[in-house]
Parts: structure tokens; sequence; C-alpha cells
């Protein structure tokens, strides 16, 4: 087992990553409507859980509220269409912008908090804009029942109708989204990331701007997850304040951390437990939050860093163990 | 004036004045010694120098340029221009800005001041080389764009914040370790990888906190010499410490503070014959030599 | 008059939160947990009420409103159990391991409870049976007291004296602020840490389960969100009185009740749980330690 592990490590990822790409494009092909529904779930949450990884997994930030952005995006596209007719594909870049500008307004105050009261907040904002979305405001988001009548995304005179496209949409974006996160965790950024999750007073002593680094983070994930939020409003047509609710953060959460945080495989591995398992099993369904929570409490009394996580992280949850850090929650190491 | 000076500098916590109305000046290559016993208020000294506090009173120059001072009460903020205006761009209204406000610890690291910690402060789950890649961060300026497209200059920049970060490791002698995990260094060690952190960051002035603790003989004769070559590559070095044999070794000039002021301020010799020096550490009753 | 109405609506409310909300508090002291679940325990001490409720009735066939008090005594009893078997499995296991695991352990736990509810006892909204209603009230200054508010308040004030004089004057309440304040320190000094955590976690969530029957008595319905929505307010009750502090609690408990009824009498209903959050998020920012925590800062 170990050769075949170290001999997989050695061989070009080129190869193994072509096979993974050329599965993805040929797995909805023999199924029907429903699962293709399904993949395409799992791709989004995927996505969604990516971008909840540079907050949570890079930069080591607690965020219990990463749906709020989500139904952010989502909301800004299906506005963006339903009172101005701007064709779904066009509002992808504002729904990104709205969702990123909202992230720094509202975690910019925040920066400074540690550990669970970093928790509570972003909890605590979560609701606030899933209430702002119920309540109506200004008559413009169609309160507890959301928006209904959002068109299709229109390709080259193709109007999107079926979910086999819309799944290799969001294939093209998860490549994309892959390639950028990999690629950040291996860059300049990635490492100060790094060194403010390993330990902010010393970072900031070695001439990093903690602040701007982490405000990076929060705003590069929203604003991702916001974009997953339009084009989850060009398939289903319908948006509702629910998407931004408490239970969608948490599952996204869990995503990151009980698939192995600050690891791309990791995303897949969560999403594939806490979404597709779910969806394809009944009384899972039934049962979703329970399985949720047993996941949740098992994983972390047996595998607190997740079922594959990045090898920098394994070190630092196994270390924590050994030597737990007794400061406390008002100030000391975020995470 | 000198490299860097200190003016009446002062800290109060509560009731309890940590530093009281030091004033020091620093000369440019030269090893100054800041000693005293435990409480004296030397970290919390450092401590105002690199940004972590604001002083209760009192000034910091380095430079010529103010650093640390006292925090602005919101009075100050509401009836000052500079702070109303601070929002705009220009060049010339954010140097004022900048002078006005309190500095945060990075930009006190970026003006050229390094540091190390007392209680060792590594990123312990990163390898040698990692930690010190920390030190070139400030001086490259590679962002997201950067990170993701990598294009040509972005990658100069990560061959230099490479071959920086090897350079300060070597100085210090632990090349060889560049791939171990720094939690996993003997303490001896990861001390010198403090420092070799803290040089990578290319400062002209090095606080060193305590870097002699917890070594054995031949480690602190290896710091001072390490010390020497610190001070003789151009760099200033600013020392607390309570070894004294180092402290008398290669310090030219010594600090002496005891209760947050300052006793004494001399060359080794003048300092170990001074009597408020002997009765700061050992008390009136003994009369044992330093 | 308006006013004296909203402010005994809302010191009522306020007493419902203060219950819970000691429990949050007391489990965050000695543990440093935010005991997420301890919302769904409330909301368990409802639903185990109206079973006990509706088998006492199928036994006897005259109901009266005494039955509620053998109705409490069960609840607090099984509340506080599933309290003490919840920390045993789910958090004892993580005491040593960091902040995240202990976090996200609780929130899988509280998922756990509100799961089995709405499974075994259904979606729907359940009533508590009429005969155990109490009619009747009077009028004060203007305002209408109930007589369900002035037993409820009692009620309440009651065990929050108790609980004060508990912690204050006994031995275990010494030992439990020993614990709160270092757990190495308290084992030195003999105290049987796993014990005293144990008795927190009965009588926090023992508190908790009898304020949800309370809570389902008074309102008349409930369903099995409402330990989310009220679980959350009290936490936010225990942080802004200083969570860890027991005072404190009381002292938030009330203070959001009153704020939270007067604002949503006079500003407006539908934002009333807006008003909470903001309050949440403002403390954090500004006051992290509530109205009577103490700051604390780290060494460098």
């Amino acid at each position: 087992m170990r050769n075949l592990l170290s001999r997989f490590r050695s061989t070009n990822p080129l190869y193994w990553q072509g096979a993974l790409l050329v599965l993805a494009i040929l797995a909805p092909l023999p199924l029907g409507d429903y699962y293709r529904s399904v993949l395409w779930r799992t791709g989004l949450y995927a996505m969604l859980g990516l971008s909840l990884n540079i907050i949570v997994g890079y930069a080591g930030l607690f965020q219990l509220g990463h749906a709020a952005f989500y139904g952010v995006g989502a909301y800004t596209a299906g506005m963006l269409n339903i009172y101005f007719n701007i064709p779904l594909l066009l509002t992808l870049p504002l729904s990104v912008v709205v969702a990123a500008l909202l992230g720094y307004l509202l975690t910019r105050p925040i920066l400074h908090l540690r550990g669970d009261y970093l928790c509570i907040v972003t909890i605590a904002f979560g609701e606030v804009v899933r209430l702002v979305l119920v309540n109506n405001i200004f008559g413009i988001t169609g309160g507890a029942n959301g928006l209904s009548g959002i068109d299709r995304p229109v390709l080259f005179g193709l109007t999107l109708r079926e979910p086999i496209y819309h799944y290799y949409i969001v294939v093209i974006f998860l490549i994309v989204t892959i390639f950028a996160t990999q690629r950040l965790q291996e860059s300049r950024l990635g490492r100060a990331w790094k060194y403010v999750r390993e330990d902010e007073v010393a970072a900031e002593a070695m001439g990093i701007d903690t602040t701007r680094v982490k405000l990076l983070a929060f705003v590069l994930g929203s604003g991702w997850a916001g974009l997953a939020g339009a084009l989850y409003a060009g398939k289903i047509t319908v948006i509702s304040p629910d998407q931004a609710k408490f239970m969608e953060s948490v599952i996204l959460f869990c995503i990151v951390v009980l698939g192995g945080t600050g690891s791309i495989p990791g995303a897949f591995v969560g999403t594939l437990g806490m979404v597709t398992l779910p969806e394809l099993s009944r009384p899972l369904k039934a049962w979703r939050d329970g399985w949720l929570g047993l996941a949740m409490v098992t994983m972390m009394i047996a595998r607190p860093e997740g079922l594959w996580p990045s090898r920098h992280f394994r070190r630092e949850i196994r270390s924590e163990q050994e030597a737990p850090d007794p400061s406390l929650a008002v100030t000391g190491r975020s995470g | 004036m000198g490299l860097l000076e200190s003016r009446n500098l002062t800290k109060e916590f509560g009731g309890l004045t940590a530093v009281d109305r030091v004033t020091f000046d620093l000369r440019q290559g030269e090893i100054l010694g800041l000693i005293g016993p435990n409480g004296a208020g030397k970290t919390t000294i450092f401590n105002m120098i690199t940004g972590i506090y604001a002083p209760t009173d009192g000034e910091v120059f380095f430079r010529e340029q103010r650093i640390a001072h006292p925090e602005l009460t919101w009075g100050q903020r509401l009836t000052s221009p500079t702070w109303w205006m601070s929002w705009i761009p220009a060049p010339a209204v954010q140097k004022r800005w900048n002078e006005f406000r309190k500095l945060r610890p990075h930009e006190i690291t970026e003006r050229g001041i390094a540091r190390t910690f007392q209680t060792i402060r590594l990123f312990d789950n990163l390898t040698v080389l990692e930690n010190a890649m920390s030190g070139p961060h400030h001086r490259t300026t590679a962002g997201v764009a950067g990170a993701v497209f990598r294009p040509p200059s972005q990658q100069q920049e990560e061959h230099y914040i490479v071959e920086e970060a090897r350079e300060n490791l070597a100085f210090m002698g632990l090349e060889e370790y560049k791939d171990e995990l720094a939690k996993n260094l003997p303490y001896g060690h990861q001390r010198r990888l403090e420092i070799a952190r803290a040089l990578a960051t290319d400062p002209t002035l090095t606080i060193l906190d305590e870097p002699a603790a917890g070594l054995n003989e031949q480690e602190s004769i290896e710091l001072m010499a390490l010390i020497e070559d610190i001070r003789d590559s151009g760099i200033t070095v600013l020392l607390i410490e309570h070894d004294m044999k180092v402290v008398m070794g290669i310090c030219e000039r010594i600090i002496v503070l005891d209760y947050g002021k300052k006793i004494a301020e001399g060359t080794p010799a003048e300092i170990q014959s001074n009597p408020r020096v002997i009765e700061a550490y050992l008390g009136e009753e003994e009369g044992e030599e330093v | 008059m308006q006013f004296l109405q909203q402010m005994i609506n809302g010191v009522t409310i306020g007493a419902f939160y203060v219950l819970v909300a000691l429990g949050y508090t007391m489990v965050y002291g000695v543990l440093k947990l935010i005991n997420f679940a301890h919302g769904d325990l409330f909301m368990w001490g409802a639903y185990i009420g109206l079973t006990t409720l509706t088998g006492l009735l199928g036994l006897v066939a005259q109901g009266s409103a005494w039955f509620a008090i053998p109705a409490i005594i069960v609840v607090m009893l099984v509340v506080a159990l599933v309290g003490v078997l919840v920390e045993r499995i789910a958090y004892r296991p993580l005491r040593e391991a960091g902040r995240l695991a202990p976090v996200i352990s609780a929130l899988g736990v509280a998922f756990i409870l509100q799961s089995l509810a709405r499974n075994i006892y259904g979606a729907s909204y359940k009533t508590y049976p009429k005969e155990v209603a109490l009619g009747g009230g009077f009028t004060f200054g203007g305002a209408r007291v109930s007589l369900m508010q002035v037993i409820v308040l009692l009620v309440s004030f009651l065990l929050m004296a108790v609980l004060y004089l508990f912690v204050q004057r006994t031995r275990i309440g010494t030992a439990m602020r020993a614990v709160s304040l270092n757990h190495d320190v308290s084992r030195l000094m003999g105290i049987d840490v796993d014990r005293i955590i144990a008795i927190v976690f009965l009588i926090g969530p023992g508190l908790g389960g009898v304020a949800g029957m309370i809570v389902a008595l008074y309102y008349g319905s409930f369903d099995f969100t409402v330990g989310w929505v009220f679980g959350l307010k009290a936490f936010i009750a225990a942080i802004l009185g200083g969570i860890g502090n027991i005072p404190g609690a009381m002292l938030g408990g009330m203070l959001l009740g009153i704020v939270e009824t007067l604002g949503a009498g006079y500003l407006s209903p539908q934002w009333k749980d807006v008003i909470a959050y903001l309050i949440l998020i403002l403390i954090l920012i500004f006051r992290p330690t509530g109205l009577l925590g103490e700051r604390v800062a780290e060494k460098v």
C-alpha cells in the first residue's frame, strides 16, 4: 500500500488530473436529469467549499456566516435580471463584486476578534443578512418567499435549460477555482496566511500587514461565494433567503473542516459527505441534520483534521493536541 | 541625534508605572545593552519602540522620525484636520497622517527595526526556510494577481525571497536545517532562527530580547560572536540580556533600569563598579560583586 | 399604559432569557466552551414537558394546573441527565483539543438533538393541553398582568436566587468558581474537576429544560425550531452580561428582554431579532467581555 502511494505521488500529476477531467466530462452522460442535478449541486458546493477554504483553511479564521455571501450573490444576479433585464451571464461579475464588497464591509470591523468571538460574530452577521432579505428591505427582495422568474443563462444564442449545461458551466468554474486556489496556496500571499495562522503577533513583527492579509482572505472567499450564488440563480431560477441561513453556513464549514482543512481534495470529500450523500439517500435526507451532527461529533473526536487535510494542517492540529494553548478567547491566537 | 532616541518614555498600566521617564539614545553601529532586574521595564520599552503599545508619555525617534508617541484621545482626533483628511490618498497628507497616528508593528519593521521575542515565537509548523522567508515579505509586492498568473516579475521575486532567506540562514549557521520543521530544532538553534528571521527583514536596527536565555556556556560564546558579526555587517544592535558574561563581553555601552527608571549609563567597566547598579541587583545587605 | 405593559412583558421574557443564559454562562465558565446544544436542550424541555403532561392527564381523568409541578420536576431531571450524557460523550474527549473541535462538536450535538425531535415528534406545532393552562390576571396601573406571568416570574426568580446562593455560599459552588478560573490549579487544590463539570452540566441544562417547559406553557404552542432562536437570544444575553459571569447572565437576560420588547413595541416587530443581533455585534466589537466581565490582555 505504501509503495502504491509513493508511486502515485511520484507520477506526473497531469495524468490523474487529466483522468479526473475526462471523468467529470463523461459522468453526466449516462445519467438522467435528476442525477445530473445532483452532480451539479456537488460541483457547486465544492466551489463554495473551496471559497470558504481560503478563509478557514488558509487564513485560519472562523467563518460561520459564509452562506450570507452565497445568498447575496444569488440575489444580486436575480435582482439585476428581474428588475433590469440584464442577461444572467453578465450579472456574474457584479455578483462577485457585491459579495466581495459586503465581505469587506462586514469583516473590517471584526478582524481583531479571536476564536470563539469571531465565530459568534460571523453567525450574527449571517443571520442579519438573512433577516434583511426576509424583511423585504426597500420592498425589493421579495420577502420570505424570495424572488422567482429569473431567466436562464443564454450562451451564444442557446438558452441553457437542461441540468447538464449547468453542470458543465460549474465544471468550468470549478477548474478555474481549483487552479486559482492552488496557486494562491503556493504564493507569497499563501505564505502570509500561513504566518498569520501560526502566530499573528510574530507575523506582524516580521512586517506582514496582518489586517490586510486577513481582509484579503475574507474578500476573496466572499466574492467567490457570490459567484456560486449567481450560478445557482441561473439554474434554479428561484432564490430565497433560505440560501443564507445558518444551516447552510454550517454545512459549508463542515465541508471544509470535516473534508480536510486547507486542502483542495478535502473540499471534494467534504462535499460528497455533506451534500451528495444526503441527496442520494432518502432516509439520510429526513435525518440530514442528525447525520450532519453525528458526522461532526465523531470526526472531532476521531479525526479533527478532517478526512483529507493538507499536510500543514494535520501537523498543526496534532501539535495543538499535544500542547494545548491556554490563552483566553479575548486575545490570543486565532482559530 | 542618534539612530534611535527615546525621550522621557513612560508607560503606565493602570496604577503601575512600568517605565518611568526613560531617556537614552542609541548610536549607529554600536551594540547597546539594556539590563536590569526582572520587571524593570526592559521588554515594555521594546514593545513601545516596536509599536505593540503606545507610550503613556514621551516619544521615540528613529532616524529623526517620530515612531512612538502617546495614544491620541478622541478629543485630539476630532479637533485635528489631519485626522479628518486622513482618507485623502495624497502623499503629503498621508505623510502627516503617518506622523500623527500610532504606527502598527509591521510598519515599524518596514522602517528598519527588527525584533526577536523573549519567549521564542517561531512559526512552529513551518520549515526553517519558510520561517526565514517571512523576512523579505515586506520588501516584495506580489499580490493576488501575481499569485494566480505568475508573471516573470513574480517569479523573480520568489527567487529573491528564497535567496535572501538562505543567505540569512547561512549567516546564522542554519543552512543545513532549512527543510526541517521549526518546532523540531533544538532550543539553541531555535534561538538562532529567531534572529535569522529578524535579520531577513533587512533591518537597520535589531532588537534582541534575551537571546541567550536558556543557552549553555558554549552556545552563549557562539552567540556573542554572532552578535558581533551582525554589528560588523552594518546593523546596530540593542540587546536585553540577563546573562552578564554576554552583556559585559560585547556591549560597548550599557543602560541599567530598575523599577522603570534609568539608574545608570556607561561602559561595562563603569557599570560594574556603579554602586547603584550593585544595589539594584543585590539589595543593600549583600556586599558581593556583580 | 403602553410603556408599563411593554416593561412587564419585557421583564417576563427577560426572566426566560436569564434561565437559559445561566446555562450558557456556567458551561462557558468551567469549560470555555460555547455550548451550542443548549438551546436544543431547552427545546427538549418543552417536548418532555408535553409528553409528561399528556401522560399524566391520560392517567388521571381530571386535569389541573397543579400537574405542572411534577412535570417540571420530571423535565428538570431528564434534561439534566441528557446534559451530563452530552458532556461525557461529546465534550469530555475534546477537553484538550484546542478551540475549534469542541465548537464543532457542540454544533453537531445541537443538530442531532434537533433531528431527533423533528423525527420523533414531527415537524408541526405542538400545543400544551388546555387543562394545564392558567387563565386570569389583574390590572395594574393600566397594564394587564396575567396570573401566568406572575407565577412564571416567581418561579424564575426563585430559581435564580437559589442558584446564586448555591454558587456563592456552598463548597460546590466555590469549587465551580475555582474550576472556571483554572483547571490545573483546581486539581492541585483537590477538586475533582470532572465531577464539578458534570454538576455544572446537571444544573445548566436542568435550568434550560425547565425554562423550555415554562416558555411552552406561557405561549401555549411551540415547534422544534424554538430552541434555535431562543437559544441564540439567551446566548446573546449571556455575552451581553459577560460570559462566564452569573450575575452578568441575569443582568444581560433582563436587559435583552426589555430592550427587545420595547423595540418590537415601538419600532417594528419584524426587526426585533435584528436588533438583538446588532446588540451582539456591537458588544463583541467594542466590549467583548460584556457589561460585567473583566478585560484581559495578552502578554507579549
